[in-house]
């Protein structure tokens, strides 16, 4: 049946069965010309990923300064970047940054979802309006949420000229507080996002599921907490995946919210980074600090390049 | 390494295409580099591509907006590392030092004897456009860095008048709080905060020694000298008279709250002047430039300068010449300078033009001379390695938000600093 | 343990959807009623408003003496299976068959004895280690069967368990539902589509159609007197066929003419319906394919027996019988004979009878029994 009515089955059938047993019957160029055309496109990403990432790390070992040199002075830069109190702030910053930030974007993104799975009326527009932050650059948010956060222009010149005379939010020059609006600016921008990932895997669930537990007698939060948040846990991954890789790379945001200020409160490895490699001519130093980054974040990714590569077997 | 660069131009092409075909620009142009892209800025830089017309030298306009200078910065490396560099590029001080350490730099002393830069140059500002005691660069301008920007009318309004000691400051802050003015409008980003910190230190008592030993000897001793803390004391305390929504504040902005009378004063250099006259605002009357307390015969500059990179063929070399004696002949000189808000670097040239700050600039810059107290700003690049900066930077921003933060602490961040 | 069902004029809407209309159902505790009817009738929605899911928009539902109309799904004591098993994924058997107990927070020892009775009953004490992902549909559906009953609950419901099953599981947890049922007794609604499941578990059959109740009564009361041509067409298999006549007595005998095509019109006895029908008027005869008979079997059959010659439009030799469909006053009419009753049927036409007793008539215009 699927072979008679259907040419595509049939061309499908055919062509996976291909490679074991006609291979040999291929010439040269069929055989060689598709890894051939991919050749460029490999070589490209290749040279572009792989030689900068070793250029990098070559780079961290000399006392490169403006200009990439080859004087190679061991673990030094290494060594003076971690004496500098900023970098001991940027790593600070970014625990802080990346934990709230992954912990309530997902927090907050579940909530929306299950709010949202509950039939409510004009879900696609609520759906679009969650999910528009996300289609911002992250330059516009850090302005959009620089000027709600500052004391003179936003939110508590707002409720002051309300009458609320005693009311302060003024965070965003509070350099312990700095950090937080950066989170709150970010989860702003990427809640929605995982709220449309949880969505589409609440709609996953079986709702007989539901039902079934519902009947069983236990209550909604406990058959979420218990039945549903486990099935949600791939999708879960994911989304700590992306925003993980997300705070890790922020850069836009910080420029375009606080520019690292107070001070240099609220920096970043990624600011840091610029800041030393393209600022203050400290190349190396710079180098040193995108080697100790890439290698967190390689950290953070090897659990799941395992999963994947177990999933795929 | 040359092989890498060249790989990096293939894998940036969208980069490197307008520079190939800038490479193709006839011998006898100049490609410059620079950062000068706001109104009054490009207008200035209008007049030079003029005067080099006339001498039958083209143009190849290379502007690179933002960050002041350090996205030019960025730019112009990526230039360097794929074997492309431009003819000529605005630098700061310290940039045209590290440049001249990479042995990039051409040499002008030929045209600086012909047309006698030292006589007409300060040696203050000789000493940075030079390199192993050679001219690489062409310094344009000077800019003066102590300076009190006021709102004439707002202070006449509260019968109060220009202070001219710090206690004055603070008195008269005190009294335009109450008021209701915004007493000083600052910005808060690291340099100009480096900036206010400065000129307080050339204002205090032993101020302008601790600064020479400081930041042209770089003698990290002279943190101990009591002028640093004092300087550091009035740098915080001044924040009280700032308004709480400083931070990132760009400094032009703050220049536009003394303009609306939203606040009364700004602590900034003599780029804020540009700020006033494109407001159609008169000195003297509407505004005034008002040297910090005691610096009146102290000058903290800054300068722009032409860099020449070595050229390969004659015709480039040519260019680089005249450009380079262009750049110092009095009819550029004036007409830049008129727009830019600074006064020539050419002592020679004359200032009937130039108004009321502008002389005082001048006064100030030979009465400095004179008692040696003309020296680089430090914020503005003039004086340390970027390095060394960036670290000073990341003491006095920490410092000064940061209440917690001791002066102590700042003193070990300048020692550390000193040690890049 | 077990409870009577009394559900009165309920109705259910979504919108302007009317979904039931007016259901009126008795259920005597501890019978198994089969809820059938074709697909989006409204069986799904009404147990949903027996168990409490959803909330029906009018009328009352009682279990014994006491008012459910609003109470939540847990304070029902009711268990369910759905078709899809339903089975919490991330749990292994043990945990879903123990959920509903740990919720109503019983003891752990209390809850181990009590999966223990449950594995056993349903002899799948092998699997309890085991996630769902890990089992078969046989397994899992008896998986969810044991989740219903560790909870012990006075009302099971199934919405139709078996479909996602294979012919020869389906048979085969049909008859382990059934054994289940005699052993607990416990007031069972069991919704299919499905006839032959209905007419082999059923102690009464409720069949619906778009919301509405048909006919309430016993497998037998349903297959023999069906209340009006849809529950005749939609229970047997094949379908009863419905022939269309006319009333012509003989003798004021009621009868009626049947015209095989290409044959000769054939008078025919039928009873006398309740309802008085002029000679002449309309009517729809109902004979079930099982009820003709090879001419061989006249000995087996009671009082009258009528006599048809049929032409044989398609005959399906089926092993036990003969499945043949012909034509009768225009109307497709099919068959069954039993095959140790006669020789394969070899020529154009065959010769057939029946009972006219076992006939049944409908009036075409409301199409409900005469
Ligand atoms: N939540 C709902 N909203 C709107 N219509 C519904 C809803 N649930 C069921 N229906 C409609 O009610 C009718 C009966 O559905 P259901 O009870 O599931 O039928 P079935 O007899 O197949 O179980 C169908 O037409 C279905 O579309
Ligand atoms: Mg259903």
């Amino acid at each position: 049946m699927p072979f008679a009515n259907s040419n595509k089955g049939v061309a499908a059938t055919a062509a996976t069965s291909l490679p074991a047993s006609t291979n040999r019957y291929l010439g040269w160029s069929e055989r060689w010309l598709p890894k051939l055309s991919l050749f460029p496109t490999l070589l490209v990403s290749g040279t572009a990923i792989y030689v900068f990432i070793v250029w990098t790390g070559v780079l961290s070992f000399t006392g490169s300064r403006m200009l990439p040199r080859y004087n190679f002075v061991g673990f030094d830069s290494y060594r003076a970047m971690f004496a500098t109190e900023r970098f001991g702030v940027a790593a600070t910053n970014i625990v802080i940054y990346a934990s709230l930030y992954i912990a309530i974007s997902l927090a907050l993104g579940l909530l929306l979802a299950i709010l949202l799975d509950q039939k409510v009326r004009g879900e696609g527009l609520l759906r679009m309006i969650f999910l528009f932050p996300m289609s911002l650059s992250l330059i516009v948010t850090g302005v959009v949420w620089r000027w709600i956060f500052n004391p003179g222009l936003g939110l508590e010149k707002f409720a002051y000229d309300m009458g609320f005379v005693d009311f302060k939010l003024d965070w965003i020059i509070n350099p312990s507080l700095a950090i937080y609006t950066l989170v709150i600016a970010a989860i702003w921008q990427s809640s929605g996002f995982v709220m449309v990932l949880m969505l589409a895997g609440l709609r996953g669930v079986d709702g007989s599921i539901i039902r079934a537990a519902q009947i069983d007698g236990a209550s909604m939060p406990y058959i979420y907490w218990k039945i549903v948040l486990p099935l949600l846990a791939p999708v879960i991954f994911s989304a700590t995946v992306i925003l993980g890789h997300l705070a890790i790379k922020n850069f836009d945001l910080v420029v375009a919210m606080t520019n690292g200020g107070p001070g240099y409160a609220t920096d970043m490895p990624a600011t840091f980074m610029y800041a030393y490699s393209f600022e203050r001519s400290q190349i190396a130093v710079g180098a040193a600090s995108s080697i100790i980054m890439l290698g967190v974040a390689t950290l953070l990714l090897v659990p799941y390049l395992y999963i994947q590569i177990r999933r795929g077997r | 390494m040359r092989s890498l660069g060249k790989l990096k131009t293939l894998l940036l092409l969208g980069m490197a295409l307008p520079a190939v075909a800038m490479s193709q620009a006839r011998a006898a142009d100049v490609e410059v580099l620079h950062w000068w892209t706001s109104g009054g800025e490009a207008a200035a830089i209008g007049v030079l591509k003029e005067q080099l017309a006339e001498q039958g030298v083209g143009w190849t306009d290379f502007a690179v907006a933002g960050g002041a200078g350090s996205s030019a910065l960025t730019v112009l490396k990526s230039r360097i590392l794929a074997g492309n560099p431009p003819t000529a590029a605005q630098m700061l001080a310290q940039a045209v030092r590290e440049w001249g350490q990479e042995g990039l730099l051409t040499t002008l002393d030929e045209v600086a004897a012909e047309n006698d830069w030292d006589g007409i140059l300060p040696e203050a500002i000789q000493n940075i456009a030079k390199f192993d005691g050679s001219y690489v660069a062409v310094p344009v301008n000077i800019h003066r860095s102590n300076y009190i920007w006021s709102n004439s009318k707002v202070l006449a309004e509260h019968g109060l008048s220009i202070p001219t000691t710090w206690d004055e400051v603070f008195a008269v802050g005190e009294a335009l709080r109450k008021a209701g003015v915004v007493p000083i409008a600052h910005g808060g980003q690291p340099w100009q905060e480096a900036m206010l910190f400065e000129n307080i230190l050339i204002s205090v008592d032993g101020g302008p020694e601790t600064y020479r030993r400081l930041f042209v000897e770089r003698d990290a001793t002279a943190v101990e000298n009591p002028a640093f803390a004092e300087a550091l004391d009035i740098f915080r305390r001044l924040k009280s008279l700032m308004d709480p929504n400083f931070a990132g504040r760009d400094w032009n902005l703050a220049t536009g709250m003394v303009i609306t009378g939203e606040a009364a004063m700004q602590f900034m250099g003599d780029n804020a002047k540009g700020e006033f006259v494109a407001a159609n605002l008169k000195p003297g009357v509407d505004y005034a430039c008002t040297p910090l307390p005691n610096t009146q015969d102290d000058f903290l500059f800054y300068t722009d300068s032409f860099a020449m990179f070595e050229a390969t063929n004659e015709e480039s070399k040519k260019a680089q010449q005249i450009m380079a004696k262009t750049i110092l002949e009095p009819i550029f000189q004036e007409a830049f300078n008129l727009r830019k808000g600074s006064i020539p670097v050419n002592q020679k040239v004359s200032l009937e033009k130039f108004d009321s700050c502008a002389l005082n600039s001048r006064e100030g810059l030979e009465a400095a001379a004179a008692q040696n107290t003309l020296m680089p700003s430090f914020a503005i690049s003039m004086a340390v390695p970027p390095a060394v900066e960036g670290a000073m930077f990341d003491a006095l921003t920490n410092y000064f938000n940061n209440d917690s933060v001791t002066v102590d602490e700042v003193k070990a961040g300048f020692v550390n600093a000193l040690r890049q | 343990m077990t409870a009577a069902i009394t559900i009165k004029s309920l109705r259910k809407t979504f919108g302007a959807l009317t979904v039931l209309h007016e259901v009126d159902l008795s259920i005597e505790p501890g019978q198994f009623v089969v809820l059938v009817g074709p697909s989006g009738c409204g069986k799904s929605t009404l147990l949903d408003c027996i168990c409490g899911l959803s909330q029906p928009t009018a009328g009352s539902l009682h279990f014994d003496d006491q008012d459910v109309t609003n109470l939540p799904p847990r304070e029902r004591d009711i268990a369910m299976v759905f078709q899809s098993y339903a089975l919490y994924p991330s749990m292994t058997v043990r945990q879903n068959i123990e959920f509903g107990l740990k919720v109503r927070k019983m003891p752990k020892a209390e809850r181990d004895k009590e999966v223990t009775r449950v594995a056993t009953l349903l002899k799948i004490e092998h699997l309890l280690d085991r996630r769902p992902s890990q089992m078969s549909g046989g397994q899992r559906q008896r998986v969810a069967m044991g989740r219903a009953m560790a909870r012990r609950p006075r009302i099971f419901l199934f919405d139709e368990p078996l479909s996602n099953l294979d012919a020869k599981l389906r048979v085969e947890m049909r008859h382990e539902i059934k054994r289940m049922h005699q052993l607990v007794r416990t007031t069972t609604i069991y919704v299919t589509h499905d006839q032959v499941e209905a007419l082999s578990l059923a102690d009464v059959i409720v069949v619906m159609k778009e919301g509405h109740i048909q006919q309430v009564g016993t497998p037998q009361e349903i297959y023999d007197k069906p209340a009006n041509t849809f529950v005749a067409s939609f229970m047997g298999s094949p379908p009863m066929n419905l022939i269309p006549a006319r009333m012509k007595r003989r003798d004021g005998v009621a009868g009626a003419e049947l015209l095989p095509a290409g044959g000769l019109p054939n008078w025919i006895k039928l009873q006398e319906p309740a309802k008085p029908i002029a000679d002449g008027e309309e009517l729809i005869i109902g004979i079930r394919p099982e009820e003709f008979h090879f001419t061989s079997e006249r000995p087996l059959l009671d009082g009258d027996v009528a006599e048809l010659t049929l032409p044989i439009n398609v005959l399906e030799p089926l092993g036990s019988e003969y499945v043949f469909t012909s034509t009768v006053n225009g109307a497709e009419v099919s068959a069954r004979l039993n095959a140790k009753s006669g020789p394969h049927p070899d020529g154009d036409t065959l010769q057939v009878l029946f009972e006219p007793r076992r006939v049944c008539l409908f009036d075409p215009g409301t199409s409900n029994r005469l």
